[in-house]
């Protein structure tokens, strides 16, 4: 009879490990428009900006991909670097996936130009055209921060000059928010990695 | 050769020693006294939680670094070679390009002011004292004079 709590706790515990659920869906972010049976959900919208390579992007960019976006800037002295080891990380799990990306943005594009941003990209060991980082107009940078939901602006008082989160936004192909994780708290990153792999399940 | 067995004992003596306060130690120790010792270990306590609060973001809490923008501290001869200079660009930053174990770094540090002399010499004494690394304790009476002299 001892054994019969043993086996069932052992059962629970096999069955947890199915990595993906396939009835799991993650939420939709932001305001929903529902119009008799039809819904439609917050997106991003149009941008305009430049990446490492100089070559100009927009929405249309990323049509099609999911991506992981960030913003944050290379002269950061204080939850950067963090989020930049963490991104590392997920960059690392998704270099052999199809359609998944990296976009992280620069809050500081007067010093982070097209040439400083390639620079930190290599140095960070990014190669090819998986993770994007983005310069442009500041205005239209920060304007787009807030269409992520996100806070980012130039602050006398933060390290750096400049005040941020440090929150990873998971964004589904038709540019939906479909998560925000703590790009700071490794568990948090964890859980974006996981969630990345349900997301691909609906495009499947 | 029988004359070299006695100094070769006791090299084996100190090793022993050694293991047994600082296992992952691969440099020997400077010889301390008791208070030395004591002051030592509280040093390398204060500087972990320094070194955690302010390097450790980009130098990372293995003393690793992060690919080829943020240099090792980990047995890095750019740091043991040079603690006055070390002491410096803590402080005060480091805009140039340097060299870390045969590899180039041009990322740059943003210094930290308002550390006081007791609190560099704690952090120095952490990271010249972790990962294989050890200088024994970095005084702050040194610290302060070398501070001084930054360029």
């Amino acid at each position: 009879m001892r054994f019969i709590p043993a086996f069932f706790i052992i059962g629970i515990l096999i069955g947890s490990c199915d990595p993906v659920k396939n009835n799991q869906r993650l939420p939709f972010m932001g305001n929903h428009d529902i119009n008799g049976a039809d819904t439609t959900y917050y997106t991003v919208g149009d941008f305009k900006l430049t990446n490492q390579d100089s070559v100009e992007v927009t929405a249309n960019t990323y049509k099609g991909k999911i991506y992981i976006a960030d913003f944050f800037f290379t002269s950061c002295p204080s939850i950067c670097p963090v989020m930049n080891a963490q991104l590392l990380r997920v960059y690392e799990e998704i270099e052999a996936l199809p359609n998944v990306m990296i976009v992280s943005h620069t809050i500081d594009p007067q010093h982070d130009d097209v040439s400083v941003l390639n620079t930190f990209a290599s140095n960070l060991g990014v190669k090819g055209d998986k993770w994007h980082f983005l310069t442009g107009e500041r205005d239209s940078i920060y304007a787009l921060a807030y269409r992520y939901m996100i806070i980012a602006g130039e602050d006398a008082n933060a390290p750096g000059g400049f005040a941020h989160s440090g929150a990873f936004l998971l964004v589904d192909a038709d540019q939906r928010i479909r998560g925000v994780y703590d790009g700071t708290e490794p568990k948090q990153v964890d859980l974006l990695i996981k969630d990345i792999a349900i997301l691909r399940k609906e495009y499947e | 050769m029988n004359k070299l067995f006695p100094f070769f004992f006791i090299v084996f003596l100190a090793a022993c020693g050694q293991s047994q306060s600082n296992t992952n130690q691969t440099e020997q120790l400077p010889k301390m006294d008791r208070r030395t010792q004591i002051r030592f270990d509280q040093y390398k306590v204060h500087g972990m939680a320094l070194y955690t609060k302010h390097c450790a973001q980009c130098h990372q809490a293995t003393g690793e670094g992060l690919a080829s923008l943020y240099p090792p501290l980990k047995q890095a001869d750019y740091l043991l070679a040079d603690l006055p200079r070390a002491a410096c660009i803590m402080v005060n930053g480091q805009v140039q390009t340097i060299k870390v174990n045969g590899k180039t770094y041009n990322q740059m540090m943003p210094g930290i002011q308002n550390l006081t002399p007791l609190e560099v010499a704690e952090i120095l004494t952490y990271v010249t004292n972790s990962w294989g690394n050890a200088k024994g304790l970095i005084e702050v009476k040194e610290v302060e004079k070398w501070l001084q002299a930054c360029e």
